[in-house]
């Protein structure tokens, strides 16, 4: 094997990874820009998209009609947990809101682990579970649909806020909510939307990836991690670092598991992570006022 | 005169009641037998450990301890180190607990054997790493092979087959580290090399990496110690990357929900496995045959690995009570002096120097056909 060859092998497959990533930076910022919420059961909404999907793959149900249910759920859940979760807790301090949704993050798996049960569900891909060759790698087929999926979402959650008038809301909540409901915008429908965007394309994702990895009533809570690390490096800001973070993570571990050591890739990732926050700085502070601002603003 | 005989007939039939009453009471008691169950209900170690009760059900359905009524109180340790501990600490703080079984993963035998001496319980464990028989803790009783055993076996295969490259894919836990450790030692005596030693995390689901650095390494045999998720998509990132090296998995593939992950037992035909005897059924003969039968029967299916493990941790215990004169220190006594016990997996025999029970004489090298271990021809 060349090294061109060794490396399309490791890039390839991390590149896919990371999309599950992206999307859970992205879902991320999101929330956090609109509602001052770090949602850390994001990843657990890509959990329940695979499990989901699996079961009704199983099932027999068709894959449409799986995918848009699947999607549907996730964006139903989305609202259910800014509703019954976060609404009640508003004016609450920060931590209280994150603990929130560590609590919320808890209950999802457990009702995974008890309806769908302790054994990884497995779905076949969505055009046969055969491989292709790209760029001299060799990707399973679902991999284009994971890639073809991912893109998809992002482009239309970037269309949606640049040229929708929901979209542009949603940004004007996020820069300051004051102006955004002086301007006659609903701060709390423009939240309830964001999270059920969230929620909707996290489960899609979910359901997307778990042929190449299986679906896993415990796998969302790695999934939020890496997926958080993704959206520090874009301060929890901007929703074009943190998917490009996102991105990076799933290259930077496959590609230190590849070429330094696949026993310390998740710390070789963590490490880079504070490298960069160190070289930085003030990151943190930066994210605590918009957080104040935000809880502040309700 | 005849109230006074009235009232000593009330009186004795009084007492005769009361004794009666007490004694039934006392019959009661005595006929329970209290065994605590570390076990994990969730996490990784599920799907082994769930497999394993059912063994020990269909060991007290069948046999049990005679004249006394099993109770079984079960704790889950979320296949985590420090819920095995949690769970330990309060089953073994109850004085009502006469012993107490430990079906968890090695990382989490480890951590109750520092244990197990504080308690003074009698524990029988599941795990295969080494280090949980010895050194021995005088409370604490392994039942499988350890890992060297399984390495022993596995490099005895590759040295007789005259593969000279081998590529290990081994996990972070303490079970995965002690196959590797065991076979750097092995590989030297044998005349075969590790080319290529690669690991994994319970949560990583992309293997590419490794598979990649192992293809470059270019082994003649490749062996993967994953069990449950891991397992199956190391399988099936595998055959993806149409990799032909010859592969051998760790026993614990032997399983329904490994099958079905590939897609199907057929999918696995071929794959090669260092297996404990029990698993190859009757067509193993001897002790090993009568009671894979009677398991058998108990259970009412075939069964696997994991349910075969089950039966023998019931029939130690059967041993270890039947010999023993009732109290904790007597059921450990009599644990320690066991030797050459038949059990399903082959005989149980422990020093006071080394409590892990079974090693390599009772495991074999099969070939899975349809879901089933056989001896290769």
């Amino acid at each position: 094997m060349d090294e061109f060859h060794v490396l399309a092998q490791l890039v390839l497959p991390g590149l896919t990874t990371g999309c599950v990533y992206a999307l859970i930076a992205l879902g991320f910022v999101l929330c956090f820009n609109v509602s001052g919420v770090v949602n850390m059961a994001q990843g657990e909404y890509v959990m329940l998209g695979g499990v989901l999907g699996a079961w009704m793959a199983i099932a027999g149900v068709p894959l449409f009609l799986v995918l848009l249910a699947v999607a549907a759920i996730g964006a139903v859940l989305g609202i259910a947990q800014e509703r019954l979760s976060l609404a009640p807790v508003r004016r609450s301090p920060a931590f209280i809101q994150i603990t929130v949704t560590l609590g919320v993050a808890v209950i999802m798996r457990g009702f995974a682990l008890i309806w769908f049960g302790k054994d990884p569900l497995a779905m076949p891909g969505f055009t046969g579970d055969g491989v292709v060759t790209i760029l001299s790698a060799l990707v399973p087929v679902q991999t284009l649909w994971v890639w073809g999926t991912t893109a998809a979402m992002l482009l239309g959650i970037f269309w949606f806020l640049q040229f929708t008038d929901a979209g542009r809301a949603v940004r004007a909540c996020s820069i300051n909510v004051i102006a955004a409901r002086l301007m006659g915008v609903n701060a709390e429908r423009m939240t309830l939307l964001i999270f059920a965007l969230a929620g909707g394309t996290g489960a899609l994702a979910g359901a997307v990836i778990t042929p190449i990895v299986l679906a896993s009533w415990d796998a969302g809570f790695v999934y939020s991690l890496k997926g958080f690390v993704g959206a520090i490096l874009g301060g929890l800001r901007s929703p074009t670092i943190a998917v490009a973070g996102g991105l990076g993570v799933g290259v930077a571990e496959a590609l230190a598991a590849g070429y330094l050591s696949s026993g310390w890739k998740d710390a070789i990732v963590y490490a880079l992570l504070l490298a960069f926050l160190l070289i930085r700085g003030g990151v943190f502070l930066s994210g605590r006022i918009g957080l104040v601002a935000g809880t502040q603003d309700r | 005169m005849i109230n006074r005989r009235l009232l000593t007939i009330a009186l004795g039939a009084s007492a005769m009641l009361a004794t009666l009453l007490s004694s039934g009471q006392q019959a009661s008691a005595q006929e329970e037998f209290k065994i605590g169950v570390v076990a994990s209900l969730t996490g990784g170690f599920a799907g082994p450990a769930k497999d394993s009760m059912d063994g020990i059900q269909a060991w007290i359905d069948g046999r049990g301890l005679e004249g006394k009524k099993i109770v079984l109180e079960v704790l889950d340790d979320e296949t985590s180190p420090v819920g095995a501990s949690n769970a330990f600490r309060r089953l073994a703080s109850d004085e009502d607990i006469d012993m107490i079984y430990a079906i968890v993963p090695s990382s989490s035998v480890l951590a109750i054997k520092s244990l197990a001496s504080e308690f003074k319980k009698p524990l029988v464990t599941a795990g295969a790493a080494d280090a949980i028989g010895i050194p021995a803790d005088p409370w604490l009783f392994k039942v499988a092979p350890a890992v060297r055993d399984f390495m022993i076996v596995l490099a005895n295969y590759t040295k007789d087959n005259g593969y000279k490259r081998i590529a290990m894919f081994n996990g972070t836990d303490a079970f995965g580290q002690a196959e590797i450790k065991a076979m750097k030692e092995l590989a030297p005596e044998m005349g075969f090399e590790i080319v290529a030693e690669e690991t994994y995390t319970a949560e990583d689901t992309n293997y590419n990496a490794q598979l990649t650095n192992i293809r470059a390494a270019d082994p003649d045999i490749i062996y993967s110690g994953a069990f449950g998720r891991a397992a199956i998509l190391f399988y099936k990132q595998f055959k993806q990357l149409g990799l032909d090296t010859h592969l051998v998995m760790g026993q614990s593939v032997v399983t329904a929900s490994f099958f079905e992950g590939i897609g199907g037992a057929s999918e696995a035909n071929g794959l090669m496995t260092p297996i404990q005897l029990g698993s190859f059924g009757p067509s193993v003969g001897g002790e090993t045959a009568r009671l894979y039968a009677e398991l058998e029967k108990n259970l009412g299916r075939q069964p696997n690995y994991f349910n075969t493990f089950g039966y023998d941790v019931g029939l130690i215990t059967e041993a270890g009570v039947s010999g023993s004169d009732g109290t904790t220190q007597g059921i450990r006594d009599a644990l320690e002096a066991l030797k050459e016990l038949p059990a399903v997996n082959g005989p149980v025999t422990y020093t006071p120097e080394d409590h892990t029970g079974q090693n390599h004489e009772s495991i074999a090298i099969g070939r899975l056909e349809d879901g089933k271990p056989v001896l290769p021809q």
